[in-house]
């Protein structure tokens, strides 16, 4: 296993067993704020790992972190899917401050349409999205200047905007105005 | 289109895209219409991009994350605040120690977490801040600033208040009752004068009292909450020392409803009552019990709170005398015009008794709390038909005949009415198999409305007959609701509902006096008698023992098995034929639960007695016609075989259990329509599992774990499974547990990360805020799965530990003593093996 590999297995693991913790954590009623969880990540993981391939850090850990929330977000859809009530907030904790419904499946889908027409591009945004690191930490981290990061996120942020809006809803998420 | 030509052409996009964004929005146009020029695909392109571009609210816009700011401000200056140390944490933020750069003074900052911060709420706090900056009082810390600052490019409010230092109230460690009172009648003053001046707390908690060095208390954070969210309740004030508790513990009834415009100072009275009642009786208003361990869920106490039924503090506190019995029963009154008006009356009351002079408050006899709970009771509010009869009435010079002959009618109408609703509510919730969400939240729209009509029924006695089978019905549709939704409130509600009916059909047990209903509908109501509301409430803490205090509601479900019973057999009900067939169901239900019961004590002679209630009604012949029910009774007694094997390992149990379960099987197997098989085999498949872990150290286990992997296979074919989430998480759990055991007797490792990913999905329903008994449950299959996985894994000590500690945590002393002793095992077997190493 590379060490690239091995360094995503264990942020992933990471993130994910903080997720896990955060949603039985105290007081926060089953939500999570991916900030919090890769912040974390990254202290805990400071100790246990030799971080030869820091470089690759964020990148890594906003690829795990989207991988987290992909993966609790088909559950969530699943659940749904036998429209159930089951509450599964971890997405919606995912959710900050907008008053959209942010639909992490379809982000994750588009970002792989996008990463298909320029890497860079969808990389920016799926740091920018998933990872909580400034745009300075992001320009380090790919070896790109500061200026680039922020036309690359103006750029994918209108473009997957777009995409998001031209896609049809789907299915999973058409109950989501039912009572509960 | 190709990928090479869609790639060039991004590629083109992405360059004039940039180049556009050079510019001012005004000459962008221009500019990209200049450079796509005879280019049609790229224009349309970079100008849609560039729309979306300017639109600022897109779905991204909600950032999954932000900047980490919280934790992170140790040593940056916020305004004029060098932030020093992070001295408290709650829901909001962070609170920071700093000094004031202008003159070096020690303030408190408070910083808003970086998600509560929007522009709305930048002026919302402006304009607030300006409000409270003017309120100066004694025991009031005095805001001193309110702030905004950029911080990596987002806005991030905070606040400085004065710095008090000092544990918080319910630290404090007060005892004394006069202390506590003293101490409450300076809180008083100090929110009286807020409300002087025009200035309402609305989130008074113990949390934001802190007592000082010399023994004064000082209120902090005056009006932040509203300011930070109107509503007031969508954000949950709980910190993170494991108070589980938001402030809906401490909210009046009016804020509960949310309305925040019509909450005032008599608002805060009754928080200070909560807090008061709290101080001085150590418990919680609401607070079913006392001890550790109990914690009072946020659907409790909004149940409570709008139930209203305030218990007196010396019920739990035998030293508290009536007359803070009463200031606290004023204080708490549900209707806001009830309560003392301001903090100022409040104060006064409270040092009256200090004084030993005779306070405002009316003592709370037993007489005057009877009717204050019926007032206080929405059933009999004032509905709309005495509203439109008042409004008849009042319409000037009518005789005493007309106005006679006018109610006639009106009652004529209003009965009529009430026998449609009542005719529909029967037809949405008796419809066999046919009950759905609409028709169930249909029936309680047309309950409340039935409810309503009686209650303001004039020239007739209010009528408890009828209004037990409003009841009734109502409680039907909770319990529905309840298992639909699998939200425990529902149940506690049905509870509510059925208590009520019981309570209605004691007291009163009268008849339809003057009323006549349709024939059908009489009937209906005829038929809701005693042991069937009581057999009601025992379905109903069954259910609620799914989800909390497992031992305790299965304890009351066995009393209200056991009332109805006896009820049925004082035959003063039912008669005839049916009253075996009624009496042996009563009996089953009671020996269900007694066994249930004894399954969660972990109590042998317990499940034997259940068992024992239940083996003399098995005889087959006389189920005749009630297949469902001899179903239920075999799976009940396969299922306290299997626990008494778990006890025994007698080889006779295991028989036992295996045989009672295929009869069950047999009975609501694949294909007859009902689902309930899935338990029958959930049962069989456990049984195979524990079999197996129990031989495996003597004998070849394995062919038991086969036969679980088989049930577990055939559950997941059937249809059972589709449209019950919990029950999956179930059979993925035990199916985890499963796979962990086949996969060290096969030594491969793959079988562990399946095990661990079914745990993970698991995981996902059972979450541990809302359906923390499950939690716990899933918790002990994942020390069994890490068992397992050790010998090819290598030691995962730390894990299992987390996992039994979780355990304890969640159901500590009799909550579950049946999980709580496994868990206890497994510690146990444990460390005898660590010793022998």
């Amino acid at each position: 296993m590379s060490t690239s590999d091995e360094l995503y297995r264990i942020a992933y693991d990471e993130l994910r067993g903080l997720a896990r913790h955060y949603l039985q954590g105290d007081g926060a009623a089953g939500t999570i704020r991916p900030t919090e969880l890769v912040s974390e990540a990254v202290t805990n993981l400071y100790g246990k790992v030799d971080f030869k391939d820091q470089q690759h850090l964020v990148a890594t850990l906003a690829r795990a972190m989207r991988r987290v929330l992909v993966n609790a977000a088909r559950e969530r859809s699943r659940l749904r899917h036998g429209n159930n009530a089951v509450h599964v907030t971890l997405y919606e904790g995912a959710r900050v401050t907008s008053d959209h419904t942010v639909d992490v499946l379809a982000i994750d889908s588009a970002l792989e349409t996008l990463a298909e027409k320029k890497v860079r591009v969808a990389q920016v945004a799926e740091m920018t999205i998933f990872s909580g690191f400034t745009q300075d930490e992001i320009a380090n981290q790919l070896g790109v200047t500061k200026r680039t990061v922020v036309n690359d996120w103006a750029l994918a942020r209108a473009w997957l905007a777009r995409e998001l809006d031209l896609r049809p809803a789907r299915s999973s998420d058409q109950d989501a105005s039912s009572p509960r | 289109m190709s990928s090479s030509n869609s790639e060039s052409l991004f590629e083109r996009v992405s360059v004039v895209f940039e180049g556009a964004l050079e510019l001012p929005v005004e000459s962008r146009v221009a500019f990209v219409e200049e450079v796509c020029a005879g280019d049609a695909e790229l224009l349309r392109e970079v100008r849609e991009l560039l729309t979306y571009h300017e639109r600022s609210n897109t779905a991204l816009d909600a950032p999954l994350v932000g900047p980490m700011v919280d934790g992170l401000l140790v040593g940056q200056t916020l305004g004029n605040y060098l932030l020093e140390e992070a001295i408290g944490e709650g829901g909001m933020g962070i609170v920071y120690r700093a000094a004031d750069t202008r003159n070096q003074r020690k303030v408190a900052v408070k910083v808003l977490r970086i998600d509560l911060s929007s522009r709305t709420l930048a002026t919302r706090f402006r304009l607030e801040g300006h409000t409270l900056k003017r309120l100066k009082a004694d025991g009031i810390a005095s805001l001193i600033e309110v702030g905004t600052t950029e911080f990596d490019g987002r806005p991030l409010h905070y606040y400085a208040m004065e710095l008090i230092e000092g544990p918080n109230l319910r630290q404090a460690g007060l005892t004394d009752l006069r202390d506590i009172v003293g101490v409450l009648a300076e809180i008083c003053d100090a929110i009286g004068t807020a409300h002087a001046q025009g200035i309402v707390h609305r989130d008074i908690k113990p949390e934001n009292i802190i007592v000082q060095e010399d023994g004064h208390p000082v209120v902090l954070d005056f009006g932040i909450s509203r300011t930070v969210d109107p509503r007031s309740r969508a954000i949950s004030f709980a910190t993170s020392t494991g108070h589980v508790l938001g402030t809906v513990a401490y909210m009046s009834p009016e804020q509960l409803v949310g309305d925040s415009e019509a909450t005032g100072p008599s608002s805060d009275i009754y928080s200070l009552g909560v807090l008061a009642f709290e101080m001085l009786t150590g418990t919680h208003l609401f607070q079913s019990g006392q001890g550790r361990g109990r914690t009072l869920t946020q659907a409790t106490t909004l149940l409570a709170i709008e139930r209203g039924d305030a218990p007196l503090a010396s019920s739990r506190r035998s030293e508290i005398p009536p007359e803070l019995d009463a200031i606290l029963a004023k204080s708490l009154e549900r209707r806001p015009e009830d309560r003392y008006q301001n903090g100022v009356d409040l104060a006064a009351d409270f040092r009256m008794y200090l004084a030993g002079k005779p306070v405002l408050a009316p003592r709370q006899t037993a007489l005057r709390r009877g009717w204050s709970r019926l007032r206080r009771s929405p059933k009999r509010a004032v509905g709309i038909g005495a509203i439109a009869l008042g409004v008849v009435l009042a319409a000037g010079a009518v005789t005493e005949t007309l106005r006679d002959r006018q109610e006639d009618r009106l009652v004529e109408a209003e009965l009529s009415k009430l026998w449609t609703l009542l005719i529909n509510v029967n037809r949405d919730i008796q419809q066999p198999g046919n009950r759905s969400e609409e028709s169930i939240l249909r029936a309680l729209d047309d309950l409340q409305s039935s409810r309503k009509i009686l209650e303001a029924l004039p020239r007739r006695p209010f009528n408890p007959r009828l209004a037990r089978f409003i009841e009734w019905r109502s409680g039907e549709a909770r319990l529905f609701l309840g298992y639909r939704w699998r939200d425990v409130s529902q149940f506690y509600l049905a509870a509510g509902h059925w208590n009520d009916a019981l309570d209605l059909a004691l007291h009163n047990p009268g008849a339809l006096e003057g009323l006549d209903p349709p024939g059908s509908l009489f009937a209906d109501i005829k038929q809701i008698d005693e042991p069937i509301i009581m057999g009601g409430i025992g379905n109903t803490y069954s259910a609620i023992a799914g989800y909390r205090d497992r031992c305790d509601n299965l304890r009351r479900a066995r009393d209200a098995r056991a009332n109805s019973l006896a009820a049925h057999k004082s035959g003063k009900w039912s008669s005839g034929g049916q009253r075996k067939v009624v009496e042996r169901m009563a009996t089953l239900d009671w020996g269900g639960a007694v066994i249930d019961l004894g399954v969660a004590l972990d109590n042998l002679p317990e499940i034997d007695r259940g068992i024992g209630i239940i083996d003399s009604l098995a005889s087959e012949s006389e189920w005749r016609g009630h297949r469902a029910a001899y179903g239920a009774l075999e799976h009940k007694l396969g299922m306290a075989y299997l626990y008494r094997w778990e006890h025994s390992g007698l080889v006779t149990d295991f028989q036992q259990a295996t045989d009672h379960l295929q009869v069950a099987l047999g009975i609501r197997g694949e294909g007859t329509g009902s689902r309930l098989y899935v338990w029958d085999r959930f049962g069989l498949a456990q049984l195979n599992l524990w079999a197996g872990r129990r031989l495996s150290l003597e004998s070849d286990s394995q062919p038991y774990f086969v036969a679980a992997q088989k049930e577990i296979a055939s559950m997941r074919a059937g249809e059972g499974l589709s449209s019950d989430p919990e029950l999956r998480s179930m059979v993925d759990a035990l199916q985890a547990e499963v796979e962990a055991e086949l996969a060290r007797q096969r030594n491969e490792p793959s079988g562990f990360a399946t095990a661990e990913s079914l745990l993970v999905v698991a995981e996902l329903v059972f979450n541990r805020d809302q359906l923390p008994l499950q939690y716990a449950e899933l918790q002990l299959a994942r020390a069994h799965v890490l068992i397992a996985a050790e010998p090819v894994m290598g030691p995962r000590d730390r894990e299992i530990e987390q996992a039994l500690n979780a355990i304890e945590r969640i159901v500590p002393g009799g909550i579950w003593p049946w999980l709580q002793n496994r868990a206890e095992a497994i510690r146990e077997t444990r460390v005898a093996r660590a010793d022998l190493r």
